[in-house]
């Protein structure tokens, strides 16, 4: 997901009750869905209800379904989640097969808002270090080091730059050359 | 449901101008609204907005709500099994019981066992179990950890906000039968510690102890134990400060409000008297010149009185927030505590005491000076911390070394919580005959 989605929240990844270090929750806890009963939008939920709610039901004891007919109104899953929140899925002229879908979606998820995450991964001990302070990655020779030393004294010695090296280059081409017109010109 | 809006090309009240970039046109557009629907609605917002949120509405008041169907999914999503009865019990606070044994007095019904039942009983049970289980567990673990550690990282682990904030997460706010909605931490964390009791009866203590590994032990993936250790023991200190200063503290506001009351007084007097002044002045201000040099001394004195009372003011304030001071300085001293509490481990192994070194030091005198001390004990190093002083890098080090010979220091592996362990209810060795070498 890119910086561009400016209307969506940026967040962590997280996890409620540290979920799965001891045990798993699902933490979807219940779904109410709502149709209506002649109507053809509500079609593909009504097929839903007729031939897979109650395998849904029994595959998934931790959630409980509620089916609510409503005459003449768009039918609605409501997905309500441990942490409180609840989401209004619209399954308009959506197909059994669809709706499954959405709700194999809704299964899995934590129940916080869909947001933009920052990074991959999230640890609560940054560090195991300790607070980084100037001597933190201190090559460990320095700590055998007898004063006053020759060494820790110099000048840092830096290496040969890339100019230098095509200017050195250049000037043993130009030797050779010299040398090779000589021998040559003798001959 | 409001009237849907018709919107019609012509005659009417309101005339919308349409730019074209030929010519303009004006349309003018209606509305069939009957005249009295505006007004009505802008009034029923109005009184809306004056009115108080409303309560939020408890879940079980809904018409889609089954409330066995609820506590079946609840166990199964805990992957557990508990009788119904059992958990029906865990779950009624006395609160309710009391108020369904009202109602059905009310109508005359006759008393029911079922509505008698409550969870404060099982709710102890629950508590029991947690907290043996936990400190044992602790123990083992942590083998190397004094009593103080274990029994303050229990109580941190079974305290009402850590509770309650599980029991909201495995969705237990719903289900709670209480009286008041939502409901409290108190009640959330009572009606989980019932919960596990229930459990424990219904599948046995083993299924309870592993319902308490795994969903409150697990907590401690992203504690840090030290600091919790350090915070229970402040709050321990401060709570037992404020109960022995409670009673001084209380006497001694006494007084000083007393004393304020009779400054005020003064004040007022004063006051008074100055009014007083000014009128005479404002009379006898030509010819009395000896009169005026009086007046003016006493206007300085009411100043400075003015100033001392308002100083006053102040440092009563100020004692009023901070109720009892005395309680910082203990915080400064268990602060400072650690390489006291080091020498005496120390002492008590046979070791030397310990000595603090400087190890490393930047910028001394400056904003960003570091130091960082070593605690050596015996010529071996014990710990080392980085500090912005000397005085500081020495505690933390201190700290440090104390947390390595416990095993908790941030270096150390993460406790493993699927591992198995043999409880151990023997209580390690307190803090004052901690022997860890």
């Amino acid at each position: 997901m890119s910086f561009k989605h400016l209307f969506m929240k940026s967040s962590f990844v997280k996890a409620p009750i540290q979920n799965g270090i001891g045990r798993y929750v699902g933490q979807l806890q219940r779904i109410t869905v709502k149709f209506c009963k002649e109507h053809s939008d509500s079609k593909g939920v009504r097929d839903f209800i007729e031939n897979q709610v109650v395998d849904f039901a029994k595959q998934n004891p931790g959630i409980v379904v509620y089916l609510k007919p409503r005459r003449h109104r768009a039918p609605h899953v409501k997905l309500e989640y441990l942490n409180g929140e609840t989401e209004i899925l619209s399954a308009k002229c959506l197909s059994e097969r669809e709706l499954r879908q959405w709700l194999e979606v809704a299964r899995g998820s934590s129940g916080e808002p869909v947001a933009r995450l920052r990074k991959m991964q999230h640890t609560d001990r940054p560090s195991i270090q300790g607070v980084w302070t100037p001597w933190t990655n201190v090559p460990p020779q320095t700590n055998l080091e007898t004063f006053p030393s020759e060494e820790g004294y110099r000048a840092p010695q830096r290496e040969q730059t890339a100019t230098e090296k095509l200017r050195e280059l250049f000037a043993r081409q130009q030797e050779q050359k010299q040398l090779t017109e000589e021998t040559t010109g003798t001959s | 449901m409001a009237a849907p809006y018709i919107q019609i090309g012509f005659c009417g009240r309101s005339i919308v101008k349409l730019c074209n970039a030929s010519s303009t046109v004006f349309v003018a557009r209606r509305t069939f609204l009957p005249k009295h629907v505006r007004p009505t609605l802008s009034a029923i917002a109005a009184r809306k907005k004056k009115q108080k949120p409303a309560p939020p509405e408890p879940r079980s008041s809904y018409i889609e709500w089954n409330y066995p169907a609820e506590l079946f999914a609840f166990s199964a999503r805990l992957g557990e099994s508990v009788d119904e009865p059992l958990l029906r019990r865990a779950l009624t606070e006395r609160s309710h019981m009391l108020q369904s044994q009202a109602e059905r007095r009310r109508l005359g019904l006759p008393e029911n066992e079922a509505d008698s039942a409550s969870n404060t009983e099982l709710a102890e049970r629950g508590s029991d179990i947690m907290t043996s289980y936990i400190s044992g567990w602790l123990r083992s673990a942590l083998p190397l950890l004094p009593e103080e550690g274990v029994q303050s990282v229990t109580s941190y682990l079974t305290s009402q906000q850590e509770l309650n904030q599980l029991a909201s997460g495995i969705g237990l706010k719903d289900i709670v039968l209480s009286e008041e909605y939502p409901p409290s931490e108190e009640t959330m964390a009572r009606c989980l510690r019932a919960f596990v009791a229930a459990l424990a009866e219904s599948s046995g203590e083993e299924r309870a102890q592993l319902f308490v590994r795994d969903f409150v032990l697990a907590r401690l993936a992203t504690v840090d134990l030290t600091a919790v250790w350090q915070i229970e023991e402040l709050l321990s200190v401060l709570s037992c400060r404020a109960v022995c200063s409670a009673q001084m503290s209380r006497c001694l506001r006494c007084l000083m409000c007393l004393i304020r009351c009779l400054f005020c007084l003064t004040c007022c007097l004063f006051c008074l008297t100055y009014r007083l002044f000014c009128l005479t002045y404002c009379l006898f201000c030509l010819t009395y010149r000896l009169f005026c040099l009086t007046y003016r001394l006493f206007c300085l004195t009411y100043r400075l009185f003015c100033l001392t009372y308002r100083l006053f003011c102040l440092t009563y304030r100020l004692f009023c927030a901070h109720e009892s001071l005395s309680v910082l300085s203990d915080v400064l001293y268990l602060l400072s505590e650690p390489l006291s509490v080091l020498s005496d481990v120390l002492r008590r192994c046979g070791r030397e005491p310990p000595e603090p070194r400087l190890l490393r030091s930047a910028g001394p005198g400056s904003l960003l000076a570091a130091y960082v001390v070593g605690v050596y004990s015996d010529r071996k190093l014990m710990g080392y911390a980085p500090g912005d002083s000397v005085s500081e890098a020495t505690e933390l080090a201190a700290r440090a070394a104390l947390n390595q010979l416990m095993g908790v220091s941030e270096r150390s592996a993460p406790l493993d919580i699927r591992a198995e362990r043999t409880l151990r209810h023997a209580p390690a060795a307190a803090l004052a005959e901690w022997r860890p070498l």
